[in-house]
């Protein structure tokens, strides 16, 4: 099973989970007006662009947020909801542990590269998941970590030899990864760094760069998996299915690009009550439409500008990454190195 | 459906010289062949030769007849025409029996022309039946439920203006469409003024037929006064086209549960045929609207038959070739230098610019 179809399957049971309903209500209830925070707490929470991990870094910030140039009085969760959270959030990364459990044993240094959360603001107490509020089922973990094993980033970096990167510590190589993605990032969607295209087409098979630089990929592309799940996840708590940008949504389809990174376009769009809720980082499913275009799969959105006129109607546009079977973006660049 | 401008100072004449073609039998035969059908017999040839060139004589003269006999005469060459491009298209003779459509005057009264009805009859052998299975495949008129004229003259698009003016609180039964471009996008719109008298624009887009496999769910922006119509990627065109080349879209009729669309050509033809019988065959309320216009729709009818005279033609033309063949006046004028020539051009012009005011920076 490709972890894909396992990430499909764990959703339909977090959409079932009796949890997700007490999760989604809250959530709901932080971001509309109607709530205690006239919706900023849910605001703030999905600007840190990390899933549940925002609605507790908000919490933990308030004081420093109030007193920050937004004229904002967050008032604090109350005890059961801040459980929530945590729980939820303690059971995805414990997730995402399972899933990289076997780089982890043999490269422990990769944890903080592997981490997708470990750029943002670290919470001051690890949380722990509660049995009574368990939101993700046992056999679908145990299905998707298992998926995990085929993936083509993990293969690649338990075939690393470990004197090339054996000496480098964890700060190092989360360095070196988020580099590499803040290379990929400036080039924007559809552009390959110079650098990267230099060492894909111009240097030679045995280059030691070569090498170096394919086991740091293959942690970013593992990492970008992890980005992927826990969003996933996320917006299964939020919605019953993924947004869907077929022929009933889709404007245009234009730059679309396969290049060493992987597959991209930028897709313009009419929103519908599914996807006008969209927002960079979120994951849409792209259909093919007949005689068009033949993109087909998940995407992860990037820019997104929205662009509303009496006169001319609503309009999304979207740079999109489409994700490999890996629910990665950037796997074409692990197999080219 | 492709669109073909032919630049000419007389269109009528014009879209005339192109179907005369057809008066002889190489032309016709060529076109049998190009349809992968079997060549005409002699009989059939003889047939749509001889429907073309009395339609062109109807028509002809028509253009210079008076209103009393007008009508009638472009019936006769709509008919015509219709019969000999049909078996062109069919492959063979249309088992025509009759007109397919009766008159009656409206069982509610009424004594203006829009209140008169024409009634479809004989589905199998009717004119008006077998010319809509060719001209509108998929139409099919419920046989005894009636259309009044109003309403036929309602669903022709380059009537529209002429009609609301005439008829403000009737129905109406096309759209006006304008297309737009943005950013390589073209969509289309429809002023919600457009509706009325309907009260309800989203209803009334439903009854547009195959609005849903050729539109994403139209757009209704809060406040605004249009509907926004963005078209399905590689979805197929839906709507007509008026003389001008203005986009339209037609509403379906409700009639007896069904809704039923049968296209201009074919709604024109109605129209034609209530005209040319009342004429004919109802003087004492023909001669009267012709001298004195009690009822004040002369000039709705007459408008309807200047579009009649000039369009059908160019409609047929249309099925036979399968373009939208368009007819524009030939112009000659300098291209005006200052304004760039299109998106590249413009692309063009703002890297020069960029590049001028880095290098200055830079020095």
């Amino acid at each position: 099973m490709t972890i894909t179809k396992a990430t499909y399957t764990l959703c339909k049971s977090v959409v079932a989970a009796q949890a997700r309903q007490e999760l989604q209500e809250l959530i709901l209830k932080l971001s509309t007006s109607a709530g205690s925070s006239d919706g900023h707490f849910g605001y703030l929470a999905r600007r840190q662009g990390c899933q549940l991990l925002g609605f507790l870094i908000v919490e933990q910030e308030r004081a420093t947020i109030s007193l920050g140039s937004l004229p904002v009085f967050i008032l604090p969760l109350a005890d059961s909801e801040r459980m929530l959270f945590r729980s939820a959030h303690a059971e995805i990364t414990h997730l995402n542990q399972l899933c990289v459990e076997p780089v982890l044993s043999r490269w422990p240094a990769t944890r903080l590269a592997l981490d997708p959360y470990s750029q943002h603001v670290q919470l001051a107490e690890s949380p722990k998941a509660n049995p009574a509020k368990r939101l993700l089922s046992e056999v679908e973990r145990a299905e998707l970590t298992q998926a995990f094993v085929q993936h083509s980033g993990v293969r690649a970096i338990l075939e690393t030899p470990a004197a090339l990167v054996g000496q480098l510590d964890d700060n190092q190589i989360r360095a070196a990864v988020l580099s590499l993605l803040g290379l990929i990032h400036q080039a924007g969607v559809g552009h390959v760094p110079s650098a990267i295209e230099q060492l894909a087409f111009q240097a030679p098979r045995n280059h030691p760069q070569r090498g170096v630089t394919r086991f740091f990929v293959a942690l970013l592309s593992v990492r970008e998996s992890l980005r992927s799940l826990n969003q996933m996840i996320y917006q299964a708590i939020l919605a019953d299915r993924v947004p869907v940008l077929d022929e009933d949504a889709v404007i245009s389809v234009s730059d679309t690009h396969g290049n060493v990174l992987g597959t991209s376009a930028v897709i313009a769009f009419q929103p519908d009550a599914d996807t006008i809720v969209l927002e960079p980082g979120d994951i849409a499913l792209v259909k093919p439409i007949a005689n068009y275009h033949s993109l087909d799969g998940l995407a992860r959105l990037e820019d997104l500008r929205f662009e509303h006129s009496r006169d001319y109607g609503s309009t999304y546009t979207v740079s999109t990454r489409l994700l490999d079977n890996d629910l990665s973006p950037f796997g074409n660049l692990v197999e080219s190195l | 459906m492709k669109v073909r401008a032919i630049q000419t100072e007389e269109p009528r004449l014009e879209q005339w010289r192109l179907l005369s073609r057809y008066s002889y039998e190489p032309n016709i035969a060529r076109f049998f062949a190009s349809h992968g059908a079997p060549p005409p017999t002699e009989p059939l040839a003889e047939y749509i030769a001889g429907c073309i060139r009395q339609g062109e004589a109807y028509f002809t003269a028509a253009t210079n007849a008076p209103l009393d006999i007008q009508p009638l005469l472009l019936y006769y060459g709509a008919a015509n025409l219709l019969a000999g491009a049909g078996a062109m298209l069919g492959g063979r003779t249309l088992p025509i029996a009759g007109h397919g459509m009766n008159l009656r005057q409206s069982p509610a009264g009424g004594t203006r022309i829009a209140d008169l009805e024409v009634v479809p009859v004989g589905t199998t052998s009717g004119a008006l039946q077998l010319f809509t299975n060719v001209f509108s495949s998929g139409t099919t008129f419920p046989p005894g439920v009636p259309w009044t004229v109003e309403e036929v003259l309602g669903s022709i698009p380059d009537l529209k203006e002429h009609f609301v003016e005439c008829f403000p609180n009737a129905r109406t039964y096309v759209l006006a469409v304008e297309l737009l471009r943005k950013e390589n996008v073209t969509f289309e719109r429809i002023a919600l003024r457009q509706f009325a008298p309907d009260p309800d624009p989203r209803k009334a887009l439903e009854r547009v037929p195959s609005l849903s496999r050729a539109y994403i769910r139209p757009e209704f922006p809060a406040g605004g006064d249009y509907v926004i119509l963005r078209r399905k990627l590689g979805a197929e065109e839906v709507g007509s086209h008026s003389l001008s080349g203005g986009k339209w879209l037609h509403l379906a009729h409700d009639k007896a549960g069904r809704l039923v669309e049968p296209g201009q050509l074919i709604l024109m033809l109605m129209g034609l045929y209530a005209l040319g019988h009342l004429s004919r065959y109802f003087p004492e309320q023909w001669n009267p609207f012709v001298r004195m216009d009690p009822t004040g729709e002369r000039m709705v009818v007459e408008r309807f038959l200047q579009i009649a005279l000039r369009y059908i033609p160019n409609l047929v033309l249309n099925a036979l070739s399968s373009e939208r063949i368009q007819f524009v006046y030939p112009v000659s004028a300098e291209p005006k230098v200052e304004i760039p020539a299109g998106e590249e051009e413009l692309k063009r012009l703002i890297r020069r610019e960029t590049e001028a005011l880095l290098r200055e920076r830079t020095v």
